[in-house]
């Protein structure tokens, strides 16, 4: 049984009839609160009361939460999930919650990733409830301003890389938060990466647990949510925000994948400050 | 080639390595000098002058891994001005590592219940 004064908000857009998100959280063994989050602007709104109820369907003013934040671009196409993750904490807050959590609506997995002798394994949580716990308690004992599991790209080194470093100082797709220490949100894509690097730089602690990880869909092969905008961006434009707002530790570059296409990569020694044990204090400590 | 195994830390510690290190080595100028020059010979209002040479501050590139290196050798006085810029996080009582630590701990009763085999 998770805690009560938690909810997971599901961001989503114009997809009411494919929230895969939701599902999966019941098959994987979450008993909580889920709420899903819309704009004001979405045709599909109605679609969205009737296949969740009202009660279940939040709507935030997207124009209104526009003017809250740097979107760091002249543009005015509001197809992005950056509205949504800034709207959700007031949201959390006049719903009651003490922690909330921010997901897409397109994970098709939640799995655990663990170390078995020299094999990294995967299996799939049917306890989420007590695995959502269990971040939650990270929040609260590492004073962290957000948590996150971890995603299939934290892995492609495989076990070295995740016995050496089994969390990584940025949160992605699964963030979990404090209602009281609200995190905002800047530029109109990559908004996750751009809040991870800037509030980071600043000494704010953010942690992705590798323990746990999400599976999205492909999402340039799904309809709605951000993938139109990616279609007709590519990649570039959205690497380019990481670039402007923290320009001395992001590089933009061609990754060599299977579809090769444009990618920001952060140079993490020069990104955020390192966390040191207190013995090299000088402070007397009473 | 790389080994599987790595010294026991507390993760999310890092493990300063190295000596004391050079200014220089924990800051690099070089975008921020080029910047500054061109700013410097640019016919500009003050104000505007004065905005991107803030701006051009964007382009210090500071080493954190350095910067760790670097703060055990300094005064109480010079450790605290760090603490305060965020140049370190110091990690008082572990709890950060004592948070991750319970939190692994947490993670591997939960995974071996969903059938772990590890």
């Amino acid at each position: 049984m998770i805690r009560s004064n938690f909810a997971v908000l599901i961001l989503t857009h114009g997809r009411p009839n494919n929230v895969i998100t939701f599902t999966k959280l019941k098959q994987c063994g979450y008993t909580g609160k889920i709420y899903i989050i819309i704009d004001n602007e979405d045709e599909t709104a109605e679609t969205y009361y009737r296949n969740f109820g009202q009660e279940q369907v939040i709507v935030f003013n997207k124009a209104e939460i526009a003017e809250t934040f740097d979107t760091g671009d002249t543009q005015q196409d509001r197809r992005s999930t950056v509205y949504a993750r800034n709207a959700s904490f007031k949201i959390a807050k006049d719903l009651g919650f003490d922690y909330f959590m921010q997901l897409d609506d397109d994970y098709r997995k939640f799995e655990y990733r663990y170390a078995s002798g020299h094999t990294l394994k995967s299996l799939a949580i049917r306890s989420l409830d007590e695995v959502f716990e269990a971040y939650i308690t990270l929040l609260q004992d590492t004073d962290a301003l957000t948590v996150a599991m971890a995603q299939g790209g934290d892995f492609i080194n495989g076990i070295i890389d995740f016995k050496k470093s089994p969390i990584a100082r940025k949160a992605m797709n699964t963030f979990i938060f404090r209602t009281d220490r609200p995190m905002t949100f800047v530029g109109r894509m990559n908004d996750d990466v751009n809040s991870f690097l800037t509030y980071g730089s600043r000494g704010e602690l953010i942690i992705t647990a590798k323990q746990a990880m999400i599976t999205q869909l492909d999402s340039q092969l799904y309809k709605g949510g951000m993938t139109d905008m990616y279609l007709l961006n590519g990649t570039y434009m959205k690497s380019m925000y990481a670039l402007m707002m923290a320009p001395s530790c992001v590089k933009v570059q061609t990754m060599q994948t299977r579809n090769p296409r444009i990618h920001h990569r952060i140079t993490w020694d020069n990104a955020v400050p390192k966390i040191i044990n207190q013995k090299h204090s000088k402070k007397v400590t009473s | 080639m790389s080994s599987l195994y790595t010294p026991v830390i507390k993760v999310p510690q890092y493990e300063i390595v190295g000596n004391k290190p050079k200014i220089n080595q924990m800051l690099n100028t070089v975008k921020f000098d080029q910047l500054m020059n061109e700013i410097r010979q640019a016919d500009l209002p003050d104000d505007i002058r004065q905005f991107l040479i803030a701006a051009a501050s964007r382009h210090f590139v500071f080493n954190y891994a350095k910067i760790a290196a670097f703060y055990p050798h300094q005064t109480a006085e010079v450790q605290e001005l760090m603490e305060q810029s965020a140049l370190i996080i110091l990690d008082v009582d572990d709890a950060i590592a004592n948070g991750y630590a319970k939190f692994s701990r947490m993670m591997a009763d939960i995974r071996t219940k969903d059938g772990a085999d590890d």
